[in-house]
């Protein structure tokens, strides 16, 4: 039985800084390629919304409705910001605490429910909101949200930065998008304490020791909401408009989406969110020539993952170590007697 | 002195019902039996002692405290220890970590058992090794402490699960067939185990086995079970000789004696 | 108030429909008993189904004997897929898993029929034209010959199920996959003949829909949410649930747009299986 690995504290930090300093140069190194800047903006949101389903996993749940907390975010940001008139960053907070706060108010029956019912839960209640988005005046109804504005300018040493254009939202998102992460790494890294490592062996044993397993579950699921509804409300702000139609970013097809780009990365490791979204994204944007087919590659991507390598392309190091140390070994290991 | 009374307790599933009508009283200090035939619910009553079933109607009353609707971790934190019929351990653990979580997660002594600790940080408490490392030598396990609970054999597993339950210091212990799968000499193992930690340290037991022999030798008491419903009660050797439990045997393939 | 017509053909829109999602509810939860796996992927194969007849009938083959051969074809496809796709394998999670991978084949399938069919609607010609009159308003005939074939289907199933040698073994291996796997029963056989039942009822539940309503490569999408509630609303593993789940989804869904128009008709169906499965997640008649 492999042992899943919580997170992997990496051994190498120096490649964690360069790569957050590669990411930040990117503008740069596009010399300000307004496509691919969204491109990498968008992606840098959706890495956040699949890292906050991933960390779902760690309490052994699938959750399959995590674009409803998105959704949550993401009108509450426009919403607070068109017809509230507040500013970003207090909307941005604000979404945010309401989408943990709706999680905390489902999580308590969802998470008392068998693994699967609570997957179909999720779902049905994440197109539950979308449909209630999708009639209801006050969201807009199914034309959506329209002229969400950017965030106000800022004065940062002296000069005035304006978000209007992507070169310098891109930054901003980027920058959100690290710091939530971080979080959600320091989060993660508790769960190497006793309690989570005891409700992850065996729940019922954890509980008889004295552990509030659903207590726990509870907080990681409220984490995770408030991140996806981090992820929502900087789509809100970046794309200024939403739209609740079923192809959209808050439908059931996004939800398969996240799904397989975090399958794909491998969801025993905090980084493999982030390298699925990335190659699936990348995947995406060179086969736009044949656009039609996309679907079809990034389908038979996720099934080929699964059936060959499922612990993800974060576990290949793994796998290939694995795989090696079978070709190499000279004879059969000693036979393991219990005493 | 009750320590352990339930009141009319029932528990359905679906049209059936599991069990139902139950009077127990556990009194303290004593290491009761809990015999039956195969599927007349004393895994269910245990299940509903420890909370890990809800009950469908009744009361169950422990020290004096309702506990009828506390979930397990609430009825561990008074208490009440269980071991389970299945090898329950924490697979990624040593043997000796494991009996740790047993004791650290207790949290009678802790009222912020919600703050997260890490396990280096539980290992750096002296005493707290030194007292489970002392009931790992009761059971027997304290020379294979670092080795992973997965790796010991089926006996040694069982008596770690008892060593884990015991690491709270209950006042009730609940066993699920504890000498299930065992030989001879394991078997005696256990029985040792349960009867000294009666007699020391005045445990309170509930024992559900089928080995009859066992139960004669271990309980001071016992009640069988039958179809959810409580048949009849008393010394094991009453029980026993008592026609009618011979009859709700007959039929099965457990030996009565 | 609305004239009996409406509520005549809002009823019997709605048994139709209901119909169609117990079709759908039967494929799937015979395949959840018996494989163990939620297979989303099963509205694809609905979508499938239609296609392959709008493809038939192009080539001047009649209407009926169109479905009757793409229900084989979406049949022997099904074997292929379980024989491919969802064998198990050891050290996995079979939920996620199967998750995955009938997620992935939903993609595959649908940007497939955009390929191959481009995305506007189409129609197939119609079963029966024409419509009878009851009570002074008018019910398509079409309608009927959709309830008529999928109750007959159903009864087929059943007569299979119960009569069979191969039935009973599955009817067995649903409630206690262990248990009959000790008996002898062959596990991969009962998951090919799931899979095989499961996508043929699904490509008659296609070609029906797409002749009373019309075609698109997403039409599926909805179709498997509604077959996974009626499931729920009757019970995992259950077939008379699955009958009962689907009736109730279809009358809710015929008549709720007529009362309270589509904004509640298409929340109410959801939150009711919502509070059905924090309840009682067993369903109206579940065991499993």
């Amino acid at each position: 039985m492999t042992r899943a690995g919580l997170a992997r504290i990496p051994a190498k930090p120096i490649a964690i800084v360069a790569l957050i300093a590669v990411v930040l140069l990117m503008p740069n190194i596009l010399s300000g390629s307004t496509y691919w800047l969204t491109v990498l903006t968008l992606l840098a949101i959706n890495v956040l919304l699949v890292s906050s389903l991933r960390s779902v996993t760690l309490i052994n749940e699938i959750s399959l409705g995590h674009v409803g907390f998105a959704l949550v975010g993401a009108y509450a940001q426009g919403l607070l910001m068109l017809k509230g008139g507040l500013s970003f960053w207090s909307s941005l907070i604000l979404s945010g605490l309401l989408a943990a706060f709706v999680a905390a108010v489902l999580g308590y029956p969802f998470l008392k429910v068998k693994g699967i019912y609570f997957s179909i839960l999720t779902l049905l209640t994440a197109e539950t909101f979308r449909l209630v988005a999708y009639y209801s005046d006050f969201t807009g109804g199914f034309t959506g949200l329209l002229g969400i504005p950017a965030p106000e300018p800022m004065n940062l040493f002296g000069r005035t930065v304006a978000f209007t254009t992507v070169n310098t939202y891109y930054y901003l998102a980027v920058g959100l998008v690290i710091v939530a992460l971080l979080i959600l790494y320091h989060f993660e890294r508790a769960y190497v304490s006793f309690q989570w490592r005891a409700i992850r062996d065996d729940s019922m044993l954890a509980a008889a020791v004295g552990v509030n397993v659903i207590r726990f579950k509870m907080v990681n699921f409220i984490i995770s909401a408030f991140m996806a509804g981090i992820s929502g409300a900087l789509f809100a702000a970046f794309q200024h408009n939403l739209s609740p139609d079923t192809t959209s970013r808050f439908g059931t097809l996004m939800s398969i989406y996240i799904l397989v780009y975090m399958v794909v990365g491998g969801k025993s490791h905090f980084i493999g969110p982030f390298i699925g979204t990335t190659v699936l994204t990348l995947v995406a944007e060179f086969t736009r020539p044949i656009a039609e087919y996309q679907p079809m590659v990034t389908g038979a991507i996720a099934i080929l993952v699964m059936l060959f390598m499922p612990m993800g392309l974060a576990g290949l190091p793994a796998q290939i170590r694995r795989w090696a140390g079978k070709q190499f070994a000279t004879r059969p290991l000693p036979k393991q007697s219990g005493e | 002195m009750a320590l352990l009374e339930t009141r009319n307790l029932g528990r359905n599933f679906g049209g059936l019902a599991a069990v139902s009508n139950l009077d127990l009283v556990v009194d303290e200090g004593e290491i009761l039996g809990l015999i039956g035939p195969n599927g007349a619910g004393k895994s269910t009553l245990l299940n509903l002692v420890d909370g890990t079933l809800r009950a469908s109607k009744g009361r169950i009353v422990f020290r004096d405290q309702d506990i009828t609707r506390y979930p397990p971790h609430r009825r561990a934190r008074l208490g009440i220890a269980r071991v389970f019929q299945r090898n329950a351990l924490f697979k990624s653990m040593t043997v000796l970590d494991n009996v740790l979580a047993g004791s650290f997660l207790h949290a009678r002594h802790d009222p912020f058992s919600v703050l997260v600790r890490s396990l280096e940080h539980v290992r750096r408490q002296r005493e707290v090794i030194t007292r489970c490392m002392d009931l790992l030598a009761f059971v027997g396990l304290d020379d294979r402490a670092h080795m992973m609970a997965t790796s010991l054999p089926h006996g040694s597993q069982r008596e770690l699960c008892v060593a884990v339950a015991l690491a709270s210091d209950p006042i009730l212990l609940l066993l699920d067939e504890p000498l299930t799968g065992m030989n001879a000499d394991e078997t005696a193992s256990m029985i040792n185990i349960i009867k000294t930690l009666n007699r020391e340290k005045g445990t309170t037991t509930l024992v559900v086995e089928h080995n009859m022999k066992a139960v004669l030798g271990l309980c001071g008491r016992s009640v069988v079970l039958n179809y959810g419903q409580k048949l009849t009660e008393g010394t094991p050797r009453e029980c026993v000789a008592d026609p009618a439990v011979i009859e709700a045997y007959l039929g099965t393939d457990t030996d009565v004696v | 108030m609305k004239s009996l017509d409406v509520w005549v053909q809002a009823i019997i829109n709605g048994v139709a429909l209901g119909w169609l999602y117990v079709l759908m509810a039967l494929g799937m939860t015979l395949i959840l008993s018996i494989m163990g796996i939620l297979q989303l992927a099963h509205g694809e194969i609905y979508m499938m189904g239609a296609f392959l007849v709008y493809y038939l009938t192009r080539q001047s083959i009649g209407i009926y004997p169109a479905i009757a051969l793409s229900m084989v074809v979406m049949a022997a496809v099904g074997v292929i897929l379980e024989r491919v796709l969802f064998r198990p394998r050891a050290n996995q999670d079979v939920v996620l898993t199967s998750i995955v991978i009938s997620t992935g084949l939903t993609l595959i399938l649908s940007s497939a029929a955009v390929v191959g069919f481009g995305l506007y609607t189409k129609s197939l010609p119609f079963l029966i034209s024409g419509s009878f009159s009851v009570a002074g308003a008018g019910v398509p005939k079409d309608r009927i010959l959709v309830i008529g074939f999928s109750v007959a289907a159903l009864l087929l199933l059943y007569g299979f199920l119960k009569r069979t040698r191969l039935g009973l073994a599955m009817v067995a291996s649903a409630q206690n996959r262990e248990g009959s796997f000790l008996k002898g029963v062959n596990p991969n056989q009962m998951s090919m003949a799931a899979m095989a039942i499961g996508c043929a009822l699904a490509a008659l539940a296609g070609a029906l829909a797409g002749s009373i309503l019309q075609l698109q490569p997403y039409m599926g999408s909805l179709p498997m949410i509604n077959g996974l509630v009626t499931i729920v609303l009757g019970g995992l593993g259950s077939i008379p649930g699955a009958v009962i789940g689907g009736m109730i989804l279809g009358l809710l869904n015929g008549i709720l747009p007529v009362m309270f128009g589509p904004a509640v008709a298409a929340v109410a169906p959801l939150v009711i299986v919502i509070l059905v499965l924090l309840f009682r997640p067993k369903g109206i008649l579940g065991h499993d």
